[in-house]
């Protein structure tokens, strides 16, 4: 690339801080640069440009009345004075476009956002290939980097005589969940049901597991009566959809000079090809990955169907179809989460998941008992199982509490979230913990939050570092109890929590969309690119600015560290994980937490 | 039939009516069959002004006609093109393409916005059979025009509310553009014609030699210094390049005798970037002192067209609104003032003006 010598033209009275940005990067590249003063009459910018015999000129000019007049006559002095076919004359500024640009005579012009690569392809007479400075992002794995060693040798001991607990008693014990997941590690190939070949031994075995909504589908055809088919026009419209926009999209980076954290937002209005339309979105607007809701029956049904299905109600229906199509649609960096913490398809959602190629999952023994309904029993040996699945699939997952839908506090949460970790690290799965950045009902009625949302979420975190290396995933959604159904309320506190979790060095952080908490149905696309927008302003608002600790969060550390060791020491005491699961150890009814009844009695001994 | 030629239609502003005369001669010419080259020096068919936001006329073309334009134009562009060719000349809209309409509609016109490339599209669309090649301007700009064989010049409220300014602004014009004669008929001796060769701006005695020479460009009267010493023997000058305003004045207080002959290279010299009145004095100067003017290259203003639209501005809405002169008054003014056709192009046919381009030139 030969050396340019090229003239920086401020023709606006003041403004010149765009071309002294450009030209330090023009200087950097090895160009000779000449900044001419701001507002030189015309003519003696002429004589400059004459005089210096540029290669190129850049001028700047914020557009305004009889500004465009101006420019023309600047151009039409260069024609005639024979300088015009021997130089690339450039303009940028406000409201500056290329139709504008061509209008006036010039060979290119550069509006609000043009960056320094545009600018120096330009001088140096190349192709400006827009995508050539895309940012390409890499998939990152949440896990990579820790060791998952213990720091805090008390509640490692303890953790690990749970985990032994767990282990025993589950030895002999299976149920269906655990015999579907099998089936379909053994039996159900991916490749061999893509190529739409027979796959009888897996259905024959398979259905026999199955509650009558899975034995109706697989016997009579039947589906699920909010269910339906998507027609072969809709079908080909998605796929056009896809294609279409994959062609075109680009995928920002939001956290400006930090690598973390990858920021997710959940999807699941019922129909997955609105889903997919949901991602793309998130995708363009700089999400880094989503997460799959299903529909709630879908924790209560025993066994999956079949089939591109949409459900005419929220959470998309789990489906090997459905799953294989928005795989299909996603961008390469993004990061899929098939959740599994919770139900009666637990382990099976994970071998599917990873057999179609999800990236992490979501498992917690602990909350799928306490607070989303599955009898503990049934939930521990599925969960044992679940993960065991993870691990073959090398999925990390994170483990969620629930400290904010049932108020468990966030101590016993923890307790819980950290008896799913130690068994995931021992049966060689990747746990990412998950504490939930939230005003709980523990805080509303504790006081934690009456002066700011920062100290006992940063505590949260503090906790959990002081007790163990391992990467965290603040969720899910974080701030989802401050959002109102004010949209610009509910943007700001949702990138003000994301900010904390960027502050705190976290891994990832899930955000909702700016109408999750209030709008009465399925979230709205721009309410999504509401909160993406809003994330990525204030993760540049902060940069790498580190949040100072506080005294106050050192106490709210130490109380949660300590409330963690005693509730494990109460299950130790007790002997049975699974009995302090019923009896409210880990979470009474007094905090809001039941033990679940789905799957009562469906645990059988080998 | 009419001999290969290429019109320019410039515009003293925005809002003039270019676009206007434009698709009228598109049309005139499509009922009489004449094979036309069309191409734009600036952006012509959006649907709203890039400043004032207010509709413009779209350009509705038809089938067989040949256009020079940027290829992102064709997307927008809802009339079928087929590509002939691409020029490989770069514009901040892609590259220019040569093209056929294949199927009536509207399209978006981007094309040579400097003179250089200009000729080369020219002779391109002159290859492709094009008999008459008509040039859409651009906001205020003229240069261009230089590569034509003749203009028209689309003016009106949106350059001047006050129709007698506008009116004197196209005077000025239509002055400068036709009273000078062709240097070779002034210069006559080929001996002499060989004076216009030279490089830069220079000083001939009664023998046709040179006596002095200053830089081609004439921007500051510091430069005109040398002649002053020579101004007695001198007996004609001739300036290849621009000559601002400040050297037009400096020039003229230069005591050359009586009888001197001043040759340009063609009159947009002296009109960009100039205060024309400056000019229109120097002209008249000079004339008062029996002394002739003449272009190396002669570019004649063959009519102006008036337009009383303008856009008016609304303080209190900060947009702008759609508003008229009086026409009458506007028209009879310019063509008082204009010596040359001046047309309403909304209100008169299209064939007067066609006529005169056919003219054009012949000379």
């Amino acid at each position: 690339m030969s050396r340019k010598r090229v003239l920086l033209v401020p023709l606006d009275p003041v403004h010149d801080v765009g071309l002294k940005m450009i030209r330090r990067g023009l200087d950097e590249a090895g160009h000779e640069t000449i900044l001419l003063p701001p507002d030189l009459p015309v003519h003696e910018i002429v004589q400059e440009i004459v005089k210096q015999r540029s290669d190129t000129v850049l001028v700047s000019r914020t557009l305004g009345y009889g500004v465009a007049e101006l420019l023309a006559n600047f151009v039409d002095l260069l024609d005639v004075v024979g300088v015009r076919s021997k130089i690339n004359l450039g303009i940028g500024g406000m409201a500056i476009r290329p139709e504008l640009a061509a209008e006036l005579g010039f060979d290119a012009g550069f509006g609000p956002g043009t960056t320094v690569e545009e600018a120096l392809a330009f001088v140096e007479r190349r192709e400006y290939v827009e995508g050539s400075q895309k940012v390409v992002k890499n998939k990152r794995d949440l896990a990579e980097g820790y060791s998952y060693s213990f720091r805090h040798a008390g509640i490692q001991a303890k953790l690990n005589l749970i985990v032994d607990m767990i282990l025993n008693w589950a030895a002999n014990k299976t149920s269906p969940g655990v015999q579907r997941a099998a089936i379909r590690e053994e039996l159900w190939d991916v490749q061999r049901w893509r190529n739409y070949e027979s796959m009888t031994d897996f259905y024959n075995e398979y259905k026999q597991y199955c509650d009558d909504l899975g034995k109706n589908y697989y016997e009579k055809g039947i589906l699920h009566p909010k269910t339906r088919r998507f027609t072969k026009e809709e079908i080909n419209s998605s796929e056009e959809y896809v294609r279409r926009t994959q062609e075109v999209i680009k995928t920002p980076k939001l956290q400006h000079n930090r690598t973390k954290p990858s920021v997710f937002n959940q999807y699941g209005t019922g129909c997955p090809f609105m889903d997919i339309g949901h991602i793309k979105v998130s995708e363009a607007w700089g999400a880094d990955g989503v997460v799959h809701f299903d529909p709630s029956w879908g924790a209560r049904t025993e066994g999956f169907l079949d089939g591109f299905l949409t459900h005419q109600e929220d959470g998309t229906v789990i489906t090997p179809a459905n799953l294989n199509r928005i795989k299909k649609a996603l961008e390469e960096s993004t990061l899929w989460q098939v959740r599994a913490h919770r139900g009666l398809n637990t382990p099976e959602t994970i071998v599917l998941a990873g057999k179609i190629g999800a990236d992490l999952t979501k498992i917690n023994i602990a909350y799928g008992s306490l607070g989303a309904g599955t009898d503990p029993a049934r939930m521990t040996v599925d969960g044992i199982w679940a993960i065991r699945y993870a691990a073959k699939y090398n999925l990390p997952f994170d483990v969620v509490t629930n400290e904010e839908l049932c108020g468990v506090p966030a101590y016993k949460a923890f307790a819980g979230m950290l008896i799913t970790t130690a068994l995931g690290i021992r049966l060689g799965g990747k746990p990412i913990l998950q504490p939930l950045f939230c005003k709980s009902p523990e805080v509303m009625v504790g006081g934690q939050m009456k002066d700011n949302y920062v100290e006992f979420n940063a505590a949260k975190i503090m906790a959990l570092r002081q007790i163990i290396d391992a990467p965290m995933w603040p969720g899910a959604p974080v701030g989802f109890l401050t959002q109102t159904e004010d949209r610009v309320q509910s943007s700001a506190s949702t990138a003000f929590h994301a900010s904390l979790a960027a502050m705190l060095g976290v891994d990832a952080v899930t955000i909702a969309s700016s109408d999750e908490a209030y709008s009465g149905g399925p979230i709205s696309v721009p309410s999504k690119i509401d909160t993406l927008r809003a994330v990525s302003e204030a993760f540049r608002f902060f940069g790498q600015t580190p949040l100072a600790s506080t005294p106050q969060m050192e106490v709210w550390r130490d109380s949660i560290v300590s409330g963690i060791d005693s509730v494990l020491d109460k299950i130790v005491e007790r002997g049975d994980f699974v009995q302090s699961l019923y009896e409210g150890i880990l979470g009474n009814r007094e905090d809001g937490a039941y033990p679940g009844r789905n799957g009562k009695d469906t645990v059988t001994t080998i | 039939m009419i001999a290969r030629k290429t019109i320019g239609i410039a515009g003293t502003a925005k809002n003039t009516g270019k676009t206007t005369t434009t698709l009228s001669l598109l049309d005139y010419y499509n009922t009489k069959g004449v094979k036309i080259g069309l191409t734009s020096i600036g952006y012509d068919g959006e649907t709203i002004d890039n400043v004032t936001g207010l509709p413009k006329p779209r350009l509705f073309v038809r089938k067989g006609l040949l256009i020079v334009t940027a290829e992102k134009c064709l997307q927008a562009s809802s009339a079928k093109i087929k590509i002939l060719e691409n020029l490989g000349i770069d514009t901040p809209l892609g590259k220019l393409v040569c093209a056929v309409v294949e199927r009536e509609g509207l399209i978006v016109m981007a094309g040579p916005n400097q003179s250089y490339h200009l000729k080369n599209v020219r002779d391109l669309l002159f290859s492709y059979g094009a008999e008459l090649i008509i040039v859409d301007g651009a906001l205020g700009r003229i240069a261009p025009m230089v590569e034509t064989d003749g203009f028209i010049m689309a003016t009106g409220a949106s350059y001047n509310l006050d129709s007698h300014q506008v009116a004197i602004h196209a005077h000025y014009l239509a002055e400068i553009c036709n009273y000078p004669q062709s240097a070779k008929g002034l210069l006559k001796d080929p001996a002499w014609v060989k004076l216009l060769d030279s490089q830069a701006t220079v000083v001939w005695n009664s023998s046709g030699e040179i006596v002095a020479e200053v830089n081609d460009l004439l921007l500051n009267p510091e430069q005109l210094r040398p002649f002053f010493n020579h101004s007695s023997d001198a007996r004609g000058l001739y300036c290849p390049g621009l000559i601002t305003t400040q050297c037009l004045k400096k020039l003229i207080e230069i005591p050359f005798p009586r009888g001197m002959t001043y040759i340009f290279s063609d009159p947009i010299k002296l009109i960009v970037g100039n205060d024309l009145k400056v000019t229109h004095d120097f002209m008249t100067k000079v004339q008062q002192e029996g002394s002739v003017l003449g272009y190396k290259h002669r570019l004649p203003l063959i009519s102006i067209t008036v337009n009383p639209f303008y856009p008016r501005y609304r303080y209190e809405s900060d947009n702008y609104e759609t508003a008229y002169i009086d026409k009458g008054q506007l028209l009879q003014e310019v063509t008082s003032l204009a010596n040359v056709p001046v047309f309403d192009i909304v209100n008169d046919s299209c064939t007067n003006l066609a006529n005169i381009i056919f003219d054009t030139g012949i000379q």
